[in-house]
């Protein structure tokens, strides 16, 4: 019976979408509470699952068959091991939360219905990532995912600048998908199978070394797009354009990190290549420290935010790079928790200042809304890593990992300074001094339903770090706990609190001008200019040639032609149409049977 | 009664149709009741291919030594069931969503009418001679929509597809009676099913083999507007009234690569083999070339003629792939190309009647104003750039898996061909429908689809992409016996 249980999580918010879909767009009434109640449902049933021991002989329930031809065997096969339960009582779990505060949020807006059942389309999408039991599978409910993302970044449809965020989003995605496709058509071809209880088998049965990095390396691509990671990062700050509640769930809390939820499952594969491993681990190192770099001088509180994820996500890289699932799991968990609630804080923020994001324009809120500064430090500390709150715990386990390799050990903790730089920088320009417009001065708390899951939140990112993450799921690292790391990058995370506290204290404007972070290394201008140029460039000549060629080789060409068609354009405005067809028809007609009657006399 | 009989009544129920409209019948309520009424006898025969595999009417084709070789005999089974179903479907589509009180109304449906009939003719022939001439009666009424009723460069662009394609259907011919001929005169004969046994069992010569099967991919590859036959296609369809482009983009255009499927490679298979590195060559053109042309497009509709032409390439991926996993991928992106392409268009026609333009410049915020519009919209765009679900996905990750082995580049560019499309479609999507309103759009008058009267056939063809692409098996199992033949030595 509980093998079962996958199914019903999962189907749960797709009849919710549909139903939502179908007939109730006009009654948002109705419309919400039958997204929060299959969410909630889908929660229980997670708990359940949670919970349930594994029966003997392993949980499996049937396979629904998609494609079974010719050697690919790609069903809808759901797996239940501890990570995956692990992930969905996660994945639902907070996504029940941003359902019941999005009740508060999104209140006043028409289009709730809409946005209701977009946010259970998303649940499904990510709970199938979450129960994949292959690749083709995963990549099925990868794509729904970017589908989801898309259509909730774009929300507010009169927005430009929404319209923009959703494309770069999905498009950006789709590069990274093009890695993941052909990586996982490498894996077939090289392993024969897609099924991920295969794949450690046959990938420790030897492979020659640069196909299995090249399969590993495309692999990847799906991990640096989803994830946000470099070069493929640039999508996540822009997405901030979506309702809060979808930054906080979609692009903070759990979408990013199937991402890494990918990596860990195709470990078997990538750890077979140290060539893999290192650029893994590299790329999570560089991308701990630049957007944290970048986030030092962002202006718009979600944004701040934003970049954080892309360096607290570069810790779950790392930590996959260095061959410690378990870390990163559990970092991913609590960092689901901090980061989830500083989005959910940073939306009550705006929502109290009427739609303001520029944490310029707020300052002074630390008296009108008490709790939501309360629980932005509580985050702050969580994601600072400060003992003995969640974050702490899991990125010493990371830091640990890196006692042996300094390099990674420097960026990762350096990260760590800015880290607790930017987000006190926040909390001072935002929370503290006098307000700074009219809409700060009559910011507010939001509603209970606003109030109720940030303090749970609140409850987790103090409490999560007790969950023994690593050990539910056997992935325990074998690394003792470094003195040496422990204390280097706690010093190193509250140096990062002085500066900050000195140039932010009871500022108007900002102290720093840095151009090069205030542009963010101008990566998008070089995308922008030198990528997407080429490709337009590329796009115009290919326009500019079918033109020539339709022009030059039909209107301008050979005489005959252009008679020819002369004489056509004559019949077809002549009115005698249907005349000239029947001679046409009984012309082609009576050629060929005449042919064929030489032939066959 | 024999259910081999629902084969001629298939063909004879659009007839009746074309019959009594030209009679004086009310146009459309004729035509939609006819295309209504033809399911019926489609799914009885349907039922029999099922379970028996196939279903055949007409005369015994073994004495084939006549004066007049070719010989009116219908034939339905697991391979032209999945293009039956997509002509019974688009054709009710295109019906559906064409409009009332245009000019010469009559006419118009009678058009329309007999592109369906020409293209259940084509798909059901087992007979080469009724199976290119059903093609031929299929076309005529779809140059004549387009150069009476289409828009823009619209004589321009009828001619200029009649001209093409003509000449394609010319060297097809030439293929199909050199086919004919070459074969040893005792064995003469026109039936697909008979030519394909002896060819097995008596393989032509090489050279032979070679030069039919370039005719054939020259003929039925400008049918299909591979690269560099193609130049009719993106304004063709950009100046064809909405449900033509629909009919001939969705169903018609299929049958080049049907005629692929049933005559080059069972009857040429090595001559199909040698040139199959020309194809990859070309193929690559349709999906790198056109895909970056598509970039450019301003209007919606010369974007949509592009983008149909541009995924035929990953179609053909699948037809030298060698493997039944691309074949089979192949067949079902036909089927999902078919139902997006015409939806797309569907949905491009409504828009352009609706604001007056589509000009995608001139459009905006479609999303606030006509939000049933734009969800069908996303979902043409969403099919057509392979959303896992719908079915074109299906399709291509069964050619992708199929072709890997063989042609690991061409994947590799048919993959990239998919993040082009995306590129172009997302741009039109977020010009058309994000941000505030454009005057075109906010004008008065402009309305949504309005009920399940309008909406219907865009519904239709929806729930189509979605069961294929949730249960390809429909489109892939029952031809799999099929296509198996053609892969087995």
């Amino acid at each position: 019976m509980i093998a079962y249980a996958p199914y019903l999580i999962l189907l749960l918010p797709l009849i919710s979408a549909i139903v939502i879909r179908l007939f109730l767009y006009p009654f948002p009434r109705v419309a919400v509470p039958v997204s929060v109640a299959a969410c909630l449902g889908s929660f229980l049933g997670s708990l359940l699952l949670l919970n349930a021991g594994t029966p003997a002989g392993g949980m499996a329930a049937p396979a629904v068959p998609w494609i079974e031809l010719g050697g690919l065997k790609a069903g809808f096969g759901l797996v239940a091991d501890p990570l995956a339960r692990l992930m969905a009582a996660l994945v639902t779990g907070v996504a029940l939360l941003v359902h019941i505060y999005s009740l508060g949020y999104m209140a006043k807006d028409a289009c709730r219905g809409r946005f209701f059942a977009e946010l259970s389309l998303f649940v499904f999408s990510m709970l199938g990532i979450v129960f994949a039991d292959n690749l083709v599978t995963m990549f099925i409910f990868w794509e729904l995912v970017g589908l989801s993302s898309y259509l909730l970044i774009g929300f507010w449809h009169d927005r430009p600048a929404a319209g923009a965020a959703a494309n770069k989003a999905f498009l950006v995605n789709r590069i990274g998908d093009f890695g993941f496709m052909l990586g996982i058509l490498g894996a077939w071809s090289l392993f024969g199978t897609i099924s991920f209880a295969d794949l450690p088998s046959r990938a420790a049965a030897g492979a020659p070394f640069w196909a299995v990095t090249a399969v590993g390396l495309g692999l990847l691509c799906g991990c640096l797009g989803k994830s946000a990671q470099l070069p493929l990062h640039v999508w996540l700050p822009d997405s901030m354009e979506g309702p809060t509640p979808v930054s906080s769930l979609l692009h903070a809390a759990t979408m990013v990190v199937a991402g890494v939820y990918m990596l860990i499952r195709v470990l078997p594969i990538l750890e077979v290549s140290d060539v893999t491993m290192n650029t893994i681990a590299w790329i999570g190192a560089l991308m701990t420290l630049l957007p944290a770099l970048i986030a030092c001088q962002q202006n718009d509180i979600k944004r701040i935010l934003a970049y954080s994820t892309l360096s607290e996500i570069a810790y779950m890289v790392m930590a996959v790079g260095l061959n410690i699932p378990g870390p990163g799991m559990y970092h991913l968990v609590t960092h689901a928790f901090f980061k989830c609630l500083l989005f959910l804080a940073a939306g009550s923020a705006i929502h109290g200042c009427h739609d303001e994001q520029d944490i310029w324009k707020m300052g002074g809120l630390r008296k009108r809304m008490p709790f939501t500064f309360l629980v932005t430090w509580v985050g702050t500390l969580a994601l600072a890593a400060i003992p003995p709150l969640s974050g702490f715990w899991s990125k010493d386990a990371i830091f640990a990992a890196t006692s042996d390799r300094p390099g990674l050990a420097a960026c990762s903790m350096l990260a760590g300074f800015f880290t607790s730089f930017f987000m006190l920088r926040m909390i001072l320009v935002a929370f503290d001094g006098k307000p700074r417009t009219e809409n700060a001065k009559h910011a507010h708390e939001g509603p209970p339903v606003m109030v109720v899951p940030m303090l749970i939140l609140a409850v987790l990112s103090v409490f999560g770090g007790m969950f023994p993450v690593a050990e539910f799921l056997g992935m325990k690292p074998e690394h003792p706990h470094h003195a040496w790391t422990l204390w280097v990058s706690l010093i190193v995370a509250v140096a990062g609190f002085l500066p900050a506290h000195f140039l932010y204290r009871d500022v108007i404007k900002d102290p720093l001008h840095l151009a090069l972070l205030q542009g963010k290394f101008y990566v998008d201008e070089f995308y922008q200019r030198v990528l997407v140029a080429t490709q337009d460039g590329l796009g115009r000549l290919a326009d500019a040639f079918e033109g020539w060629v339709v022009r030059g080789f039909l209107v301008r060409g050979s005489g005959v032609l252009a008679r020819s068609a002369g004489q056509g354009l004559r019949l077809v405005q002549c009115g005698q149409v249907q005349f000239y067809a029947a001679v046409f028809i009984l012309g082609v007609m009576g050629v060929i049977g005449w042919l064929l009657w030489k032939v066959a006399a | 009664m024999s259910l081999s009989l629902t084969l001629p009544a298939i063909l004879l129920i659009p007839l009746i149709g074309v019959v009594a409209i030209a009679l004086g019948a009310k146009p459309k309520a004729t035509a939609l009741g006819a295309s209504v009424l033809n399911l019926i006898p489609g799914f009885l025969a349907s039922g029999v291919v099922l379970r028996s595999g196939e279903l055949l009417f007409g005369p015994d084709p073994i004495p084939a030594r006549e004066v007049f070789p070719a010989k009116f005999i219908l034939g339905l089974d697991g391979l032209s069931l999945s293009m039956l179903w997509l002509t019974l479907v688009v054709t009710l589509a295109a019906i559906g969503s064409a409009r009332k009180g245009i000019k010469r109304e009559k006419e118009y449906y009678i058009c329309l009418l007999l592109i369906g009939l020409g293209a259940l003719g084509a798909f059901l022939s087992v007979d080469l001679f009724y199976f290119f001439s059903f093609h031929e009666v299929a076309l005529i009424p779809t140059f004549l929509l387009v150069g009476m009723w289409g828009h823009g460069d619209r004589s321009g662009a009828a001619w200029r597809m009649t001209l093409y394609l003509m000449l394609g259907s010319m060297v097809l011919l030439v293929g199909l009676i050199g086919l004919f001929l070459a074969m040893p005169e005792t064995a003469r004969s026109l039936d697909w099913r008979v030519l394909s046994e002896t060819l097995k069992a008596n393989p032509l010569s090489l050279g032979t083999q070679h030069g039919l099967a370039i005719l054939l991919l020259i003929g039925f590859g400008t049918l299909v507007s591979l690269v560099p036959f193609h130049s009719w296609a993106p304004g063709g369809y950009a100046s064809a009234p909405a449900p033509a482009a629909m009919l001939h983009a969705g169903v018609l255009k299929k049958f080049g690569l049907y005629g692929l499927i049933r005559v080059a490679l069972p009857m040429v298979p090595d001559g199909w083999k040698e040139i199959s590195w020309i194809v990859g060559l070309l193929l690559a053109g349709n999906i790198l070339y056109l895909g970056l042309a598509s970039l450019q497009q301003r209007d919606f509709r010369w974007l949509l003629g592009f983008s149909s032409a541009m995924h035929m390439g990953t179609v053909f991926l699948g037809l030298i792939s060698g493997t039944l996993l691309g074949l089979a991928g192949a067949v079902t992106l036909m089927v999902g190309h078919g139902l997006s392409a015409a939806l797309g268009f569907a949905v491009a026609g409504e828009i352009s009647r609706r604001t007056g333009t589509s000009w995608m410049r001139d459009l905006g915020g479609l999303a606030k104003r006509t939000p049933q519009l734009w969800f069908y919209l996303v979902i043409a765009a969403m099919a057509s750039i392979g959303l896992p679900g719908l079915a074109n996905f299906a399709g291509e990750i069964m050619i992708f898996f199929g072709s890997w082995t063989a042609h690991p580049l061409l994947v590799g560019v048919a993959a990239w061909g998919v993040v082009l499309s995306a590129v172009a479609m997302l741009r039109a999507v977020r010009a058309m429908a994000f941000g505030p309103m454009s005057p075109a759009v906010e004008a008065e008058g402009v309305t949504d689809l309005h009920g399940l009267r309008e909406t219907w056939p865009f519904a239709l063809l929806t729930l189509a992409l979605l069961l294929v692409g949730v249960i390809p098996l429909v489109v892939y199992g029952p031809a799999r016996p099929v296509l198996e033949r053609m892969v087995t030595p």
